[in-house]
């Protein structure tokens, strides 16, 4: 069960949700800022990331917004302003 | 409580297909299918799969962790889950096998972002119904596409026709839905470039 995602989210939020999925991300360099990929996520990862993010919240994440949320900080401001 | 016999490592012997030079998840999917049959129950089954890269040489399962695997899986053995790492080997690969997807492709009902069949195709296994589904549902029947992952919540039957929709399109990625007989039995992700 992952853990759930509430507004306001934060980036210890994502490190928790994040921790749950299948990964290769290395959560002990994942810092507010750290790219996803820079902490070891492929472009599957991220895809799943996503989608489970969408999952979670209900916040669609369009194509063109993906580097905006390549970052526990970006994913979580895009999240905050998508989140009812 | 699982034998540890049953835990040992197993080194797959998986052949090339047509003019393929990786080695085919239809033949990885099969692999697992017999390695969970044989060494743990007649109805276990391949739950999960998850291939990061293509591999061009002999894959081995290890139920252990593994420093460097080209992916992951489990196995649903009864209320047990068996999970592992797939490693590829320095073995070569010394067999290639005919494949011809055609008549499958043929077959497949397509609307848009799904496909499906009325009947199983003889000559092709469920697992390669799903995989030609796929490409077509995602709408690249024409260009290779390649499974990086799937989760199942029960084997795949082979005399229930098929069905895939896709679910979510990002950017080279699809992720479908997958239903047997009009029951949804788990998903699919696949993508027209390998992970990075």
């Amino acid at each position: 069960m992952t853990p759930a995602l509430v507004r306001p989210v934060t980036c210890a939020q994502i490190r928790a949700f994040l921790a749950e999925l299948d990964t290769l991300i290395d959560s002990g360099t994942l810092r507010d800022d750290t790219l996803f990929t820079e902490a070891g996520a492929d472009s599957l990862d991220f895809f799943n990331v996503l989608t489970a993010i969408e999952v979670a919240t209900g916040v669609h994440i369009d194509d063109h917004d993906i580097e905006r949320v390549n970052t526990p900080a970006g994913l979580a401001a895009y999240l905050n302003a998508r989140m009812s | 409580m699982i034998p540890a016999l049953s835990m040992a490592p197993a080194t797959f012997s998986l052949p090339y297909r047509a003019d393929r030079n990786y080695v085919h998840s239809a033949d990885i999917f099969q692999a697992f299918t017999e390695l969970a049959r044989e060494r743990f129950a007649p109805g276990a089954y391949l739950k999960s799969l998850v291939l990061r890269h293509k591999a061009s040489r002999q894959l081995r399962a290890s139920f252990a962790a593994e420093p460097d695997p080209i992916g992951t899986f489990s196995l649903q053995a009864g209320e047990q889950e068996v999970r592992g790492a797939l490693v590829e080997t320095d073995a070569s690969i010394g067999r290639r096998v005919p494949y011809d997807e055609s008549r499958a492709v043929a077959a497949v009902v397509a609307a848009v972002d799904s496909a499906a069949f009325i009947s199983p195709v003889p000559g092709y296994t469920a697992f390669e119904h799903l995989l030609v589904a796929m490409k077509v549902a995602g709408g690249d029947a024409d260009r290779e596409a390649w499974l990086c992952q799937v989760a199942l919540l029960g084997p795949l039957l082979e005399s229930v026709p098929l069905a895939v929709t896709v679910t979510r399109r990002l950017r080279l990625f699809h992720r479908f839905a997958i239903a047997q007989g009009g029951t949804d039995i788990g998903s699919a992700c696949a993508t027209w470039r390998f992970p990075q």
